[in-house]
């Protein structure tokens, strides 16, 4: 990744992870009544991924997908005003935090029930395939999805019909609350299980955006003929649901608050801009370049701010669905 | 153009082909569907004028019912075959909570056929014998149908390929052999409404799949002893048609529900229950259904499983307080091999 792709993705994390800061700091004074999953910490994944993907390209998620949607370029303020229950929201106020959609960009939907989005996602790549068009398809999961067998039934589906799919398995070490020991047998082995089933599979660091970014590549550009599991190792810095930090309650014993910041995605990108612009400078003047990085990064992160205010006051002014609307669209036309 | 008598079978074969000559985003998929006899002959050589687009698959059903779905919100239009409706179960997941509320959540059409081999065979026990439409008839945003005649079998699959919603579309494996006159060409029915197979004013009898055909078996019984029976085939068990069902009730007062499924939180009640709500009747409702328990395998427990002439007579007399004998005492055959019935030739009797 050179210097201004790190900048991109600097800006496209920064923009998910204050986007969620904002909605912690508002989601109880403003009431808002949907059951949410931030993705703090796992931002490099969603951002690493979509960054090699064109509008046209297609990806699905899960409960936790503000990050996903985001940086597939989903609309921001129809983003927060489906959180609010809004009638402007991507879904009209159905869905909520955990049911986030933008056709207009190729963010196809995403689905709380663990691994059934995966079937669909092997369906809309299947259709691709069939339809001789030349979009990629993603989806993102987490790791507890992997112990439903769907997920299994359809890395099987996708090899047998050759589907290049690639499957996104966000590993933030817990499943709700419960460690890996919970969920798995000790000899539990995710790539094994999918190369034996005909995927390939990569494992990759998740917080850092550059190794997430160039596997993705080169995984779309190899991989034409066969489904690909890439398994990132990440850190969820909140709690599995809510606006809350949930280290008081004692689990975390891998990744105790010091671990995550150490490892926090953007603030690892951010160092290592800093140092990039150091390091091109001339040494008498490394410390000005320093500042003036630093304060690069600011002022992008004020206009995400002002981006964010914005789109907070749009939905605060947009009008709630009419109850008379309540059966709307149970059947389509 | 011109008719032809059709198999229940061949109605079904009939109208997948005629829909898939018409739209090319239309497959196909499911275990054994290219098998030379595949889907119970209903699939039969489809595979050959549709190369391609008729396939075979994993055993991995919960996962076939969402790959349909991630088609269908891509613009093809999936035919997905179960050859037992609990192989439907695998993908519940998918059919309830996915397929069936996707137009709800994100205002995007989900087109799926999901066609279920349903219902009472000789030897084919507890677990593949259900029907399960109650169930799926509890789902909003899912449509549920069963047709009960060829005629109706075409009409209503073509129906469901063109809907935009997820279609659950239930074959009744007893009705595969009975056969009517269908017309040549590619039609449709109404997938909402009940068909009124007989007119009558005494007493409105409400059947699907082969209870209505026992329904038709015991009509000349009724008639002989003066009762007219008005007899309307359900189609549709979600959306339910209950303005034709209550216009017919309006005019004879009584109801009879007779439904192929077990009764608890059943099609009957909860049809008895639409109607009591909007209307008095002249005598207590019937509501007949197979019984609550799994379908037992030996013929000398199953004979008394299923609702056939013999409790319909008897609901009759007892609802008209008449004493209506039964001389036809249910034998294996009828009972339990499928029915090879023209449909035509049970009207005229």
């Amino acid at each position: 990744m050179d210097k201004q792709m790190m900048l991109k993705a600097y800006y496209q994390m920064a923009r998910i992870r204050l986007v969620e800061e904002q909605l912690v700091k508002i989601y109880l004074e403003r009431n808002i009544r949907s059951f949410v999953h931030f993705c703090i910490g796992q931002e490099a994944i969603a951002v690493g991924v979509c960054m090699n993907l064109l509008p046209s390209d297609i990806v699905f998620g899960n409960f936790r997908s503000h990050g996903h949607y985001l940086a597939k370029g989903g609309s921001l303020k129809r983003m927060i005003a489906e959180l609010f229950g809004k009638s402007t929201g991507c879904c009209s106020g159905r869905g909520g935090s955990m049911h986030l959609i933008d056709k207009s960009v190729g963010f196809m939907g995403s689905v709380p029930i663990l691994a059934s989005i995966v079937p669909i996602a092997v369906g809309a790549g299947f259709s691709l395939k069939k339809q001789d068009r030349l979009q990629r398809c993603v989806v993102f999961l987490g790791d507890g999805a992997c112990g439903e067998g769907i997920f299994y039934e359809s890395i099987n589906f996708a090899a047998q019909l050759n589907i290049p799919i690639l499957f996104i398995v966000e590993n933030n070490l817990y499943s709700v609350m419960s460690n890996r020991d919970a969920r798995h047998s000790p000899n539990y082995d995710l790539g094994k299980i999918v190369t034996g089933l005909g995927a390939a599979y990569i494992k990759v660091n998740g917080n850092d955006v550059t190794e997430v970014y160039s596997i993705t590549q080169s995984s779309l550009l190899n991989e034409v003929n066969r489904p690909t599991v890439i398994e990132c190792r990440t850190f969820r810095h909140m709690a599995h649901s809510g606006p809350i930090f949930d280290d008081s309650i004692g689990y975390r014993i891998q990744d105790n608050w010091e671990t995550r910041l150490r490892h926090c995605p953007i603030q690892q990108l951010k160092d290592r801009i800093i140092e990039t612009s150091m390091s091109t400078s001339d040494i008498s003047r490394v410390e000005a370049a320093m500042f003036r990085e630093i304060d690069n990064l600011k002022e992008m992160e004020i206009g995400i701010e002002k981006e964010i205010s914005d789109a907070i006051q749009f939905a605060d002014e947009s009008p709630f669905p009419h109850p008379s609307e309540i059966l709307e669209n149970v059947y389509a036309q | 153009m011109p008719n032809s008598v059709l198999t229940y079978t061949q109605s079904i074969r009939e109208a997948t082909h005629q829909c898939m000559e018409q739209d090319e985003s239309i497959f196909v998929m499911g275990l054994g569907v290219t098998y030379p006899n595949g889907g119970d002959g209903t699939t039969a050589g489809l595979v050959k004028s549709y190369p391609g687009r008729v396939f075979d698959m994993p055993c991995s059903e919960g996962a076939a019912t969402g790959i349909c779905v991630g088609s269908a919100l891509m613009g093809m239009r999936p035919i997905l075959v179960h050859g037992r409706v609990e192989f439907a179960l695998l993908g519940f997941d998918q059919i309830v909570t996915q397929a069936a509320k996707w137009n709800y959540i994100f205002q995007t059409p989900i087109p799926i056929v999901i066609r279920a081999s349903v219902g009472r065979r000789w030897g084919d026990g507890p677990q593949h014998t259900q029907v399960l439409h109650s169930v799926f008839g509890h789902i909003p945003g899912l449509k549920v149908v069963i047709p009960s005649t060829p005629r109706s079998a075409k009409g209503l699959l073509v129906s469901s390929i063109l809907d935009n919603n997820p279609v659950l579309f239930l074959e009744h494996r007893w009705l595969y052999n009975i056969s009517e006159t269908v017309p040549d060409s590619l039609y449709t029915q109404n997938i909402h409404q009940c068909n009124i197979i007989r007119h009558g004013s005494d007493i409105s009898i409400v059947a699907n799949a082969d209870t209505l055909i026992e329904v038709l078996r015991c009509t000349p019984i009724m008639v002989q002893h003066g009762i007219d029976p008005e007899i309307i085939d359900l189609v549709s068990v979600n959306p339910i048609d209950y303005e034709t069902i209550l216009s017919s009730v309006k005019k004879t007062g009584r109801i009879f529900v007779i439904d192929t499924g077990t009764k608890a939180c059943g099609l009957g009640s909860e049809i008895i229950s639409h109607i009591c709500e909007n209307i008095s009747l002249l005598s207590l409702p019937v509501n007949v259904g197979s019984k609550d328990c799994p379908c037992p395998t030996s013929t000398a427990l199953s004979e008394f499983y299923y609702p056939t002439g013999v409790t319909i007579v008897a609901e009759i007399s007892k609802m008209f307080k008449m004493d209506i004998p039964y001389n036809k005492p249910q034998d294996f055959h009828k009972t339990h091999m499928p029915s090879n019935e023209n449909i035509e030739e049970i009207l005229n009797l």
